[in-house]
């Protein structure tokens, strides 16, 4: 990608920017910080964007805006462990700003993070299976299993929580 | 029985592109983001204040007497200037490597006015 400039690079972000959200989103559960992650996102990207493929720039993408958001989200803990709150309270509210209720993101919170990173890929970015793959590093056939056990186990907790009826 | 409400397609806040656009300006300049300034200045501090009160501390009559090992010692450390000084001997000359692209380099001493300055010319 040595070729990309300023322009092409904001027009990636336009396209991008909704889906590596919504992934975001469902990670840290705050608005203002999930886009902000996006954007670092993209920026660290930008700092090596001599040395990437563009094939596999989408799956560092994720991977990246992944790893971003679980580190926001343990330092936030670690803060609120020590009596400081950095990110909004969301987390303690009823309701987050996309009307998720409180159950509804203890269910995806409480799934195992390998299970829940392929969940909200596959379901969320419009990646196919062997992009996931690559994004995080492991088999095709694991993408659909992992899928399909978080899938189960979501389903079961919000019927336990009453989330879905 | 579903998950859709889950998975829903949220819309990022309004503005995204133009802050990012923003962003991605201040970076082109690439310089030390003040955070960064600040942790190191506050480390340079740190470190000065280390060094002072370990000296402000030392009393030399209580320090057990330096021995200096009579062998030569295995670790080239040992023939560093600095230890030299600590431990008030005289300094020994040491041999001056030049690495250029990965490959030692032939220098040749260059006459000084002054001794305590050496000048060398790489080859």
């Amino acid at each position: 990608m040595t070729s990309v400039d300023k322009a092409q690079w904001i027009d990636v972000y336009r396209r991008l920017e909704k889906p590596l959200y919504n992934v975001v989103y469902r990670v840290i559960w705050d608005s203002a910080e999930s886009q902000d992650v996006v954007q670092e996102t993209f920026l660290r990207c930008w700092r090596r964007k001599d040395d990437i493929r563009a094939d596999g720039f989408k799956a560092l993408l994720f991977r990246t805006a992944l790893n971003l958001a679980s580190n926001r989200r343990r330092r936030a803990r670690l803060w609120r462990v020590v009596g400081v709150e950095v990110l909004d309270e969301v987390a303690d509210e009823s309701v987050s700003a996309h009307g998720f209720s409180k159950p509804m993101r203890d269910a995806l919170d409480g799934l195992p993070t390998t299970w829940r990173d392929v969940l909200l890929l596959t379901e969320l970015a419009g990646m196919t299976y062997p992009e996931i793959a690559a994004a995080l590093g492991i088999a095709e056939g694991t993408v659909g299993s992992r899928r399909t056990r978080a899938l189960a186990l979501l389903r079961e907790r919000l019927d336990v929580q009453g989330v879905i009826a | 029985m579903n998950t859709d409400e889950m998975f829903k397609q949220l819309e990022p806040p309004p503005g995204g592109a133009e802050r990012f656009a923003r962003r991605l300006d201040e970076i082109a300049a690439e310089r030390p983001s003040p955070r960064a300034r600040v942790l190191a200045i506050a480390a340079a501090v740190a470190g000065v204040a280390v060094v002072t009160a370990v000296l402000l501390l030392r009393h030399p009559g209580d320090a057990p007497p330096v021995t200096i090992a009579n062998e030569r010692p295995a670790v080239d450390v040992y023939n560093a200037p600095e230890l030299d000084r600590l431990l008030g001997r005289p300094s020994q000359p040491a041999e001056l490597m030049v690495m250029v692209n990965m490959e030692t380099a032939s220098v040749t001493p260059i006459q000084t006015s002054n001794e305590k300055v050496r000048i060398y010319q790489i080859n």
